[in-house]
């Protein structure tokens, strides 16, 4: 680090201490952050994203007694974003926390940690998130995360019958023993084929019951057997 | 012992000593605690601008993305259910949002960053006005261009989206 640095901090320091022994506040920030989490499927890869953007409205009371003087000019903020894959007993793992460019206290920040990987359809995957805006002065001044397990859920339907306006009714018919975690009894499709591979993206959160969330992948098939089981 | 190191075990020495008077008395520095509104449980209390604002963020990609951008925006707009010609009209709308979006913070922050330098305060109120007018441009823009059924499927998604996010008392508040 370089002397100048160290010299600013070092006063920085004293009139910290000094401040703080007249019991007094000289500098308050209000955080003012979102942090957005996000997961996909294109039926191959599984796509984790985390995004946190905002500013923070930082407060120098230079009036109050023993806080005029201080040089808040050192002051700069980090942002810092995890998005960690893992899974349950092992396994490849990741991503992992990131950070962006320091910034002025008063910046705006708007920083995003993407991962990709290829998942196996039905296992379940950890994802782990979080935002966090570090000040190189007063630590972490916003910080928030959570935690879903997410994966790709694969449901088969054989063709029941073909509708005048050209779409097709389907039937769930999962091969050999397998169950579908998403799916309903019944697909209407765009394709008059033989099969029909939905998938979907699960999503577990804490200990509630799992979400189910569509997104438009759709494989037709029309030689048997089908080439997916349900997962 | 050189003078950095000198001045580098005084200044921890110092806030040693802060830290434990800050036991009795009121922190110098201090971080309002962080009040957090989580979509999950109250997503009600985050407004509609900043969840349009964030999803725009999150599926945006530039005019010309890699080809794992233009995969995960793909797979990303896909869990809309938009029709293929309302899939496309939305993310020329968003690449054009997230040069936009990037442009205004630039300018914000290269301005933020010479007022603190010369030790004066930026007050954001007119740039997140401005922020905001963004994104309700693009949302009376998509409003309008998109079929009835695209538009209606894309504010039931991103009111849903509310559930994944979570935001500063100050930020979300409405």
């Amino acid at each position: 680090m370089r002397l100048e640095v160290r010299l600013l901090t070092f006063m920085f320091s004293v009139f910290v201490v000094a401040a703080s022994a007249l019991g007094q506040s000289c500098i308050t920030y209000q955080p003012d952050f979102s942090v957005y989490t996000d997961e996909t499927t294109d039926g191959t890869n599984i796509y984790t994203s985390v995004l946190i953007d905002g500013s923070g409205t930082m407060t120098y009371n230079a009036s109050l007694p023993g806080c005029a003087g201080i040089d808040i000019g050192i002051a700069a903020h980090t942002p810092s974003v995890t998005n960690f894959i893992s899974q349950d007993g092992g396994g490849p793992t990741f991503g992992g926390t990131t950070f962006g460019t320091s910034e002025c206290p008063d910046c705006y920040v708007s920083f995003s940690n993407d991962q990709q990987f290829v998942a196996n359809p039905g296992v379940e995957y950890n994802f782990e998130d979080g935002g966090e805006v570090i000040c190189n002065v007063g630590g972490t001044v916003f910080g928030t995360g959570g935690f879903v397990g997410v994966s790709i859920a694969v449901t088969t339907y054989k063709l029941l019958t073909v509708n005048a306006n050209g779409t097709a009714t389907f039937t769930q018919a999962c091969p050999g023993n397998t169950r579908p975690s998403c799916g309903a009894a019944n697909y209407l499709g765009q394709e008059p084929a033989l099969w029909a591979e939905e998938f979907q993206l699960k999503v577990t959160v804490g200990g509630s019951g799992p979400s189910c969330l569509p997104v438009s992948i759709v494989q037709y098939q029309n030689g048997p057997p089908a080439p997916y089981p349900c997962t | 012992m050189t003078l950095n190191v000198r001045l580098s075990a005084v200044s921890s020495l110092l806030f040693a000593v802060n830290f434990a008077m800050g036991q009795s008395s009121t922190p110098t520095h201090q971080h309002a605690p962080t009040k957090i509104i989580d979509g999950s449980v109250h997503p009600e209390l985050i407004s509609d601008i900043d969840a349009y604002r964030l999803y725009f963020v999150m599926v945006s990609q530039s005019p010309e993305p890699s080809d794992v951008q233009a995969k995960r925006q793909s797979a990303q707009v896909g869990k809309v259910g938009l029709a293929a010609p309302d899939a496309l009209a939305f993310k020329s709308s968003l690449a054009a949002f997230h040069s936009q979006y990037a442009q205004l913070i630039r300018e914000y922050n290269e301005a933020a960053t010479a007022a603190w330098a010369n030790g004066e305060r930026s007050d954001p109120t007119l740039f997140k006005l401005r922020r905001d007018r963004l994104v309700q441009s693009v949302r009376e823009s998509l409003k309008a261009s998109l079929s009835e059924d695209g538009w209606k499927r894309l504010d039931q998604f991103v009111q849903g989206e509310k559930r994944r996010m979570k935001s500063s008392a100050a930020e979300g508040a409405q």
